[in-house]
């Protein structure tokens, strides 16, 4: 390495080895820090000089942030989990399978042994490919500040391109699913290689009632929006459907009213029109998988 | 200054905040099997181990691996006694320049580790990390397999 007159400013490393150590260094750090995690975004922006960074907050070192935990009312996915263990955990419970199927083709096998499921959603992309599939099990996330944290609905996380709802020193500790009754998820993906972001993603999740008829429906969307998106104008359609009544011409109408929600950019990947296009087919397939699924008896 | 058992053997290094773990692993160890290609995590060129796991070295910071363990190609076998992956990809000529090879090789054993009996396509499909600008794609898989097939022998 070579050093040149205009060496960049470095910034100020911590690492702290518990939650309140790591919220009140992000207290201290004000606008200038930045929690790392995996740090796979964070690596690229730096260098690309893209944001500035006064103090990086390393909080590899809490474990207590790691790990998935499941129990009879809810899934709990720590904010550490890194992409590799979200691929792991299919067999972990039902819910976690489309989770699982998408982490596997997200980056590449050495960016999945670093990168979190919190930098993924915390980074704010509107490619973010968990947080489709995380919106329509219902996710919840928990924060964590020097003076307390809160809860919030995942899909209010997300406000514009690479931003969030979260405030300075404000740290995603975990993500929670709850479980709900006969509930079953799908989803389809398009991406150009294995490796590359995604052009266009929905997920969709549908759970019965005891009478067997639709209580709730979920469809999100990623990449075809500033922000992951949930679409709500296709849930409404399907919404006190028994399994019987969500014929293939319910779900095609279904899967274009959701489509109308999504709200695409042409750029460098593909087309808006493009987009427009594989959101509602794909939306229809995995609308169809799920009926499916449920009439083989759900996902428990 | 921070820790790291870099191939088997513990050392201590005072890297920068901002200093990349491949560029310690090359400036600080002297270790240049790492190979900085793309430097945007993308290559998969420098990829190392960490812990077991594969992560490409230029895309986290060299302070994320204090007192953790790190091999590198380094660390694979000797001009003796090559590693089973190594010569597996000289028998199947799975390079032509070689600048990717290390990588190739350590992504290859981390895979093997989990799945040491793969198919083609998963083979195909947990090399994609990694890039061959000489395109020889087509024998690396093909390497992959055979020293899959003598790890399995190996530990038979």
């Amino acid at each position: 390495m070579s050093t040149t007159t205009t060496e960049i400013a470095r910034f100020t490393y911590v690492r702290p080895t518990d939650l309140a150590a790591a919220v009140a260094a992000g207290a201290a750090a004000g606008p200038g820090g930045r929690y790392w995690a995996g740090g796979t975004d964070l690596m690229l922006e730096w260098q690309r000089k893209q944001r500035p960074i006064e103090t990086s907050i390393d909080i590899t070192g809490l474990t207590e942030l790691r790990g998935i935990l499941i129990d009879p009312s809810e899934i709990r996915i720590g904010a550490l989990t890194t992409l590799a263990e979200i691929e792991r955990s299919a067999a972990l419970h039902p819910d976690l399978e489309s989770l699982a199927a998408i982490a596997a083709v997200m980056c590449t096998p050495q960016t999945r042994t670093l990168a979190t499921v919190a930098g993924n959603l915390c980074n704010a992309s509107p490619a973010a490919d968990l947080a489709p599939p995380l919106i329509v099990l219902g996710a919840r996330i928990a924060t964590a500040t020097s003076d307390g944290g809160r809860e919030l609905e995942l899909e209010d996380l997300f406000t514009a391109p690479k931003q969030t709802v979260l405030t300075d020193g404000e740290l995603l500790t975990h993500i929670t699913i709850p479980l709900s009754g006969q509930r079953a998820a799908s989803y389809g993906r398009i991406a150009r290689t294995v490796v590359d972001i995604a052009l266009t993603l929905s997920a969709c999740s549908l759970t019965l009632d005891q009478q067997g008829t639709v209580s709730a429906a979920r469809i999100a969307f990623g990449s075809v929006a500033p922000t992951p998106l949930r679409a709500l104008s296709g849930e409404q359609l399907l919404l006190g459907k028994t399994l019987a009544e969500l014929t293939p011409a319910l779900l095609a109408e279904a899967a274009a009213a959701a489509a109308g929600d999504a709200n695409p950019i042409d750029d460098i990947r593909t087309s808006a029109a493009y987009r427009r296009h594989t959101v509602r087919v794909l939306t229809q397939r995995a609308l169809a998988k799920t009926v499916a699924r449920l009439s083989r008896g759900g996902d428990q | 200054m921070i820790i790291v058992r870099v191939n088997g053997r513990e050392q201590t290094f005072e890297p920068a905040a901002d200093t990349s773990l491949a560029n310690m692993l090359r400036d600080e160890a002297g270790l240049i099997g790492v190979r900085v290609s793309c430097a945007e995590g993308e290559c998969g060129a420098c990829t190392v181990l960490l812990d077991e796991q594969p992560v490409t070295s230029c895309l986290m910071l060299a302070h994320q691996a204090a007192g953790r363990e790190v091999t590198t190609i380094e660390g694979f076998g000797s001009p003796e006694h090559l590693h089973p992956i190594q010569q597996a990809f000289i028998e199947e000529q799975g390079f032509q320049c070689g600048f990717c090879t290390p990588g190739f090789i350590i992504a290859a054993a981390a895979f093997l580790a989990e799945n040491p009996s793969p198919t083609e396509a998963e083979a195909s499909i947990a090399m994609s990390g990694n890039i061959c600008r000489c395109g020889a794609y087509p024998y690396i898989v093909r390497a992959v397999m055979t020293a899959a097939e003598r790890l399995r022998g190996a530990t038979a």
